[in-house]
């Protein structure tokens, strides 16, 4: 179980990132792992940011503090891990939807381990500084992509009357992804991997492609890649996927 | 309690070829672990049984060659596919005897290696 919870720190959490074997034993034993039932509230909005948590199965729930459902989280998915590093009171509210396991890691556990190793706290502060950036990337796209979306609606309300019978042109990010997720029979995913999935059509686009040709590699890596679970990897596949494509 | 999943261990200098390997790995459904060079990917099996290794040759240090020779010696027969930016005839010769999976030259085909990692281990898990 410890080894497969430091691969799992390793390589699956973005806390840890680039932590070197010697750094996840040292934060082992920092981790209690306990159950967690469906309905059970694991950190009440507005409460002390006093611990985070990392999933090892089962799926929380997060909700406004109005009690709107968010997203749900899953393996190997966090959460509370900012609150940690800032003290801010919890922003939402996270209850279990289904029976599972967690890890718990406290603040001053944490912190006390940092002090006493200045390079895995440099290491871990910068990991920190990532994460945050990431988000804020994502968050702007997130608003570009609305932006985008909502003039593409003004644009088709003052130019054209409704068209029928145009049900496959998904040529939108959201579109595109969902999509993708739709031709391999995968109904849902993670926060975590919606997040990825935007950071890769992000990528893409980066690359010069079109929405038109990120679609047509979309489907060929969804019709050639067999057992692909996540949309990550469309991007790897673009020299390939154009190849055939283009004959 | 979830079944674990199955785990790949990436023994790759490069570190963008690593990465790419790992999200690879993830959109599969298995789970990777990461070596940035042979002797590390050495002291993580001393460690831990993994189900299948990407091993690359050319490496700073302890090549992959000899790495898989250790492996052997010691009995252990993971699975092992290699990728690799070139090899040579011997070289090809000489993993072939180590009961390697397959070899792939990089740039690697995305369609040829998921098809040979699910070859040895079949489907990943649903995430």
């Amino acid at each position: 179980m410890n080894q497969d919870l430091a691969n799992v720190l390793r390589t699956s959490v973005p806390l840890f990132r680039g932590f070197s074997p010697d750094e996840v034993e040292v934060i082992l034993p920092l981790c209690r792992i306990r159950p967690f039932r469906a309905g059970e509230v694991l950190i009440q909005s507005g409460s002390p940011s006093t611990e985070m948590f990392l999933i090892l199965a089962g799926e929380a729930l997060v909700r406004t503090p109005k009690g709107l459902p968010l997203v749900r989280l899953a393996r190997p998915e966090t959460v509370g891990e900012m609150g940690i590093f800032t003290g801010a009171p919890r922003s939402a509210t996270v209850e279990g939807c289904q029976d599972g396991t967690l890890v718990v890691i406290s603040r001053p556990d944490l912190l006390k381990a940092l002090a006493e190793d200045p390079p895995m706290a440099i290491r871990m502060y910068k990991n920190v500084i990532e994460i945050l950036s990431h988000r804020l990337r994502n968050e702007n796209l997130h608003i570009q992509m609305y932006r985008d979306q909502v003039q593409d609606l003004e644009v088709q309300l003052q130019s054209s009357p409704p068209q029928e019978g145009t049900p496959d042109a998904p040529l939108d990010p959201k579109g595109i992804i969902e999509g993708f997720y739709r031709s391999i029979g995968v109904p849902s995913v993670s926060a975590q991997q919606r997040l990825r999935d935007a950071e890769t059509y992000q990528a893409m686009r980066e690359r010069g492609l079109s929405d038109e040709q990120i679609h047509q590699v979309a489907l060929w890596t969804a019709r050639n890649i067999r057992g692909i679970k996540a949309f990550t990897l469309v991007k790897y596949a673009i020299d390939e996927a154009i190849k055939e494509v283009q004959g | 309690m979830e079944e674990a999943l199955k785990t790949i261990l990436t023994v790759e200098n490069d570190k963008d070829f690593r990465e790419m390997l790992v999200d690879i790995i993830n959109s599969l459904g298995y789970q990777p672990i990461e070596a940035k060079d042979a002797r590390e990917g050495i002291r993580i099996l001393q460690k831990q049984d993994v189900d299948l290794m990407l091993l690359d040759i050319h490496m700073p240090g302890i090549r992959g060659t000899d790495l898989l020779k250790h492996l052997r010696s010691k009995g252990r027969q993971i699975p092992v596919i290699v990728v690799s930016g070139y090899l040579q005839k011997d070289v090809f010769e000489e993993i072939r005897e180590m009961n390697v999976r397959a070899a792939l030259t990089k740039p690697i085909s995305v369609k040829r290696l998921t098809d040979e990692i699910q070859k040895v281990l079949g489907p990943g898990a649903t995430t």
